[in-house]
């Protein structure tokens, strides 16, 4: 299905961060298990960590990840990071919103800004590799 | 409606290439061969002449703006 490594790792790391951070909104929502703190700093690290590991694997695999590069990609990729700012924007009036009439705390409504924030450039890659737009 | 119209099927199986092959060529993945050849993805000008350079033709041999565009070049019977 992916030609490319780099192709493969993005969408791996994608996946996992969004993964995650479902899991982050999730427990932000339910108010358990575990501190807070530990999963804000576990999402941080998963990001982290798939960024490390595409760079890494861009040095690996050199040149061969030129391609998961192409201008097709930097479009999507680009694009992905538009749908992320009108997505939050959307979701900053959703959350105000929220706060002021359906008595959404501030506390949660700021925390729930970072996955949107976080998530949606990585579910617009995710469909634009499935669809082949994306390496 | 898509902007562009293209031949770079023709020319590429008319060239035995497979996408895979050619997408070596030119320095892309086979993907965004697939999606150029599906008026899907339209190409950056320096693609376009990498192409056009690897069938050994012209740019508006391969791309040509769509018929119902007013400066259309197409040529459907060329």
């Amino acid at each position: 299905m992916f030609e490319n490594p780099l192709t493969a790792i993005r969408l791996l790391a994608n996946v996992a961060l969004v993964g995650m951070l479902v899991a982050f909104t999730m427990r932000v929502l339910s108010g358990g298990p575990g501190p807070l703190a530990t999963w804000v700093w576990a999402t941080g690290g998963i990001a982290i960590a798939g960024a490390v590991v595409q760079f890494v694997a861009s040095f690996l695999y050199s040149p061969a990840i030129r391609p998961a590069w192409d201008e097709q990609v930097v479009q999507t990729h680009t694009g992905s990071y538009a749908f992320g700012y009108w997505m939050l924007l959307l979701a900053f009036l959703a959350l105000f919103l929220a706060t002021q009439f359906a008595g959404l705390s501030t506390e949660t409504a700021f925390l729930l800004l970072a996955p949107i924030l976080a998530a949606t450039p990585s579910i617009y890659m995710i469909v634009a590799t499935i669809r082949g737009r994306a390496g | 409606m898509n902007k562009l119209t293209n031949r770079l099927r023709v020319y590429r199986t008319a060239a035995a290439l497979t996408q895979a092959a050619l997408a070596e060529r030119v320095r892309v993945s086979r993907k965004t061969i697939n999606t150029i050849e599906n008026a899907i993805f339209i190409p950056s000008t320096v693609l376009a002449l990498r192409l056009a350079a690897v069938f050994d033709c012209h740019v508006e041999d391969i791309f040509a703006l769509a018929p119902d565009d007013p400066n259309s070049n197409f040529r459907p019977n060329q």
